[in-house]
């Protein structure tokens, strides 16, 4: 499309002044007959049906390059009720409508993830609910409806229909209401639990898509968000799983999740639906009271595209091009029993879908972290560590009444063994004789342990092993880790106890 | 009611550690703070006993902290390492003239022989003067440009083996986010390297790769270490500058940010099908190079011929006026450099 060199350094220009169209006198730059009504990238302007169809030509060719849609694909459209999902939602509708050869051909429907639980006003819910299925119905497409406290429980979900003349009742549980609440609140810090809310959100997603038999599923992410994500993913340590998340096409367990509005950016998005005078719908969400990473990410990227307005698109295609190197490394783990699972299962991680990054090399950022966790509580070699430089130092070492011992390398290993009253300790305890699926009294601390399901509770270092550089740190800051839902608990102590098991036959297998 | 260090020494904590949020003693502090970077230097494999190494010292707290632990896992660990120390003057007055004092403290205190390069000698051009000529924008292209070339001419003179640079944590976790923000998967994919690529050149390692600048800092004011520590004049308009506000707000929301940068980092990759740089060498001074002129040679002709602006920005329109200059003037004057490897233009 552009002469520009994709592969160059962007030039970071500052921002000059912005096109103003408002005197109504500027004629549209492709057409040249009509007035123009939106300016693009500062400076174009456009009429509104040359906009038009720029806006739906990206989209359908999104969709179309990637040969990944084909004619009679089931798809679930997961709508937020926001300005992108219903703009999704309109050129859906006006993509299937076409009588052109360019019409598109798949079977959609829709899914609107009910999030009034973690607002501190419910009772908007079902008022926002009504609105975002009035308007997938005034569509045609057929709506589906589920909350997302439904990821707590243990039971797949079932994503309720909706039509037109039953009145909109969501069967809510108030049991994993508070089992959700009282996880978030068990965060200690904002980032952690948006990052979880995330996580959890893609999974119920995925998990609706199988219990209604959709494997592909669109949303409607836009270039700004996913500019947002990407930088956010890095600082959130999961750079290695930007493809699965920015990417048109990625997989997460059974389900394909394309992003079909990926190269539009917001404003246009907002000036479609100004244009088509589509009504967007706030949707309650939880007020982070500090900074998490997240709005901290989008504030300095909103910032710095008013300054220099290559940023979004550069973000965005650096994002493009980026692959993860651990798909490689994570290859190599176990084999699997009787073909079990298409993909790998002990590659993945327990929460949140997509590849383990955690196996690294002795050099690498996991492996000093695991160091500066364990010399942390290791107490230093002798109290008085008299390291003499030569004489000519003058006094810019430690002065030290005893001598300094020649022989460091022996007593530093003796302290390495000696590190006693480390939580976190290396040799965890994976490798104890405590099995932890069957007893919960050496393992689970929660006072409230009997109300768990015992075979399900998991102790925090061995969840550690099965989840994502990511997932762990969001581990780290939960004050309690049986909170989690049971599936996600539930999928680690099986695969601990069958590695238990494979542990025992080990030598007797072939 | 004093707060124990945390590994049940038994003695009062001093200082509570950003990187770990535990609060140590002094003792046990240092010695974290040593064994990281010895874990660092052997895990990957930085040194081999006998290899002659280069610390690239600029007097700043980086340089500093890292020649004096040099200096002590040398010893302590039998590295088997010869050292010496490597200055480059880029010619900033009330800057790098101070910073080159400290330099030459070290040189004493630590009894490492210093060797000191100067653009002015390399190059015939000073950064005050660059600046005169180039504005104040984008001159750290030019002073960075120089100084690799200057580190590596230094290290050739010096015949060493290795090179290593006091490259922090947040120097890396700020160059992995530059280089998103930029679009420059080249050296994405590079930077989190913890030793550079060697082909035909001498290998530079940054030991400090997992330390924080803060533990540098609080280091150095515990060892009561002699640094100086000011910003260099030019740079507040650096668009580097952005990248370190953001990382400094992440480090303030999460301490471990900085370490979850350089994990992504380290985990991303280029895509099959994009187009990389290739490696080759420089047509007029024979320095490493993706283009058929390296930078610094564009850069240099810049200057010379009044045209500073040569160098910043497409490198397809660097090599149209190029080829303009070479048909337009024949030679032109170049101050002579001491280096025989500069080719006269």
């Amino acid at each position: 499309m552009c002469s520009v060199d994709p592969d160059e350094i962007t030039e970071m220009t500052r921002a000059t002044d912005g096109l103003d169209i408002s005197s109504g006198n500027v004629m549209c730059r492709r057409c040249n007959t009509e007035k123009a009504v939106v300016v693009l990238r500062i400076k174009d302007a456009y009429c509104r049906e040359c906009f038009l169809s720029y806006f739906v030509h990206k989209f359908r060719s999104t969709i179309g390059k990637s040969k990944q849609i084909r004619p009679g694909d089931r798809i679930l459209i997961a709508t937020s009720g926001g300005t992108s999902s219903s703009a999704l939602l309109h050129l859906v509708r006006e993509g299937l409508d076409e009588s052109s050869h360019k019409k598109l051909r798949f079977e959609p429907a829709c899914i609107y993830i009910d999030e009034s639980c973690l607002s501190d006003s419910p009772d908007i819910g079902p008022e926002l609910t009504q609105q975002v299925c009035k308007g997938v119905l005034g569509l045609k497409f057929p709506c589906y409806l589920t909350s997302l406290e439904q990821i707590m429980s243990s039971q797949p979900p079932v994503p309720v229909l909706i039509s037109e003349d039953d009145p909109v009742e969501l069967n809510t549980s108030l049991e994993l209401k508070e089992k959700l609440q009282k996880l978030l609140s068990s965060c200690k810090s904002d980032s952690a639990k948006q990052d979880l809310l995330e996580q959890l959100r893609q999974e119920l997603l995925s998990q609706c898509a199988s219990a209604l038999g959709y494997q592909k599923i669109f949303l409607g992410d836009s270039a700004t968000a996913l500019s947002v994500c990407i930088l956010s993913n890095v600082a959130l340590g999961r750079g290695s799983q930007l493809s699965d998340r920015v990417h048109f096409k990625a997989r997460h367990k059974d389900t394909e999740v394309y992003r079909p509005m990926r190269e539009l950016l917001q404003n246009e998005i907002q000036y479609y639906n100004d244009l088509h005078d589509i009504l967007a719908v706030q949707a309650p969400s939880l007020k982070y009271k500090g900074s998490s990473i997240i709005t901290c990410t989008e504030q300095f990227v909103m910032g710095l595209q008013k300054e220099f307005p290559a940023t979004i698109p550069t973000i965005f295609r650096t994002g493009d091009k980026l692959v993860s190197t651990s798909s490689e490394i994570s290859k190599c783990s176990t084999p699997e029993l009787n073909g079990y699972n298409e993909t790998n299962f002990s590659s993945i991680c327990a929460m949140c879908g997509l590849i383990l990054d955690t196996m690294q090399s002795e050099s690498s950022a996991v492996h000093a972290t695991l160091v500066s966790q364990r010399l942390s509580c290791t107490v230093a070699p002798s109290v008085n560590l008299g390291e003499r430089l030569t004489d000519a130092t003058n006094g810019l070492s430690e002065q030290s009444s005893s001598t300094s011992s020649p022989t460091h390398l022996q007593t530093s290993h003796e302290h390495h063994v000696k590190s006693i009253n480390c939580s976190s300790d290396l040799s965890s305890s994976v490798g104890t004789s405590c099995d932890c699926s069957q007893q919960t009294r050496c393992c689970s601390t929660n006072k409230d342990k009997q109300q768990l399901n015992a075979s399900n509770s998991v102790h925090k270092n061995i969840l550690d092993s099965y989840l994502c550089y990511g997932c762990r740190i969001i581990v780290r800051e939960l004050e309690e880790v049986n909170l989690l839902p049971v599936k996600i608990r539930g999928s680690v102590a099986e695969q601990e106890r069958l590695k238990r098991m494979r542990e025992k036959i080990e030598d007797f297998l072939l | 009611m004093p707060i124990k260090c945390s590994t049940k020494c038994g003695r009062n904590a001093v200082l509570k550690r950003p990187k770990t949020g535990d609060t140590l003693c002094k003792e046990c502090f240092f010695w974290a703070f040593e064994e990281e970077v010895h874990q660092t230097i052997t895990a990957a494999n930085l040194f081999n006993s006998g290899d002659y190494v280069a610390i690239a010292a600029s007097g700043g707290k980086d340089s500093t902290v890292l020649a004096y632990i040099m200096k002590l896992l040398n010893d302590r660990y039998n590295y088997g390492l010869k050292l010496a120390l490597l200055s480059v003057d880029e010619g900033i007055t009330g800057y790098r003239d101070d910073s080159l004092e400290t330099v030459k403290r070290n040189e004493q205190q630590y009894g490492i022989p210093l060797k000191i390069l100067s653009y002015e000698e390399l190059y015939g051009w000073t950064m005050d003067r660059i600046v005169e000529q180039a504005g104040r924008k984008n001159n750290c292209t030019f002073c960075g440009v120089f100084r690799r070339q200057a580190l590596d001419r230094g290290a050739s003179l010096l015949k060493v083996d290795k090179i290593v640079t006091g490259h922090n944590a947040d120097d890396i976790a700020e160059t992995v986010l530059m280089n998103i923000l930029r679009g420059d998967i080249a050296r994405l994919q590079r930077c989190t390297a913890i030793v550079t690529d060697s082909e035909g050149s001498i290998p530079r390692s940054k030991p400090f790769k997992y330390t924080y600048e803060k533990e540098i800092v609080m280091y150095a004011y515990f060892k009561k270490l002699d640094y100086f520590s000011t910003e260099c004049i030019y740079s507040p308009n650096a668009y580097r500058g952005h990248a370190r506000a953001f990382l400094k707000d992440l480090e303030k929301i999460r301490a471990t940010a900085i370490i979850d940068v350089i994990h992504s980092g380290e985990c991303l990759s280029v895509r099959d099908g994009v187009k990389l740089p290739t490696r080759s060498v420089c047509t007029r001074c024979g320095h490493i190079s993706s283009q058929p002129v390296c930078k610094a040679c564009v850069l240099l002709e810049g200057l010379n011929k009044g045209k500073p602006r040569l160098g910043i920005g497409k490198s397809s329109k660097v090599r149209e006026r190029l080829g303009d200059n070479i048909s337009d003037s024949s030679g032109g004057d170049f101050k002579a450099s001491l280096s025989p490897s500069i080719a006269e233009f």
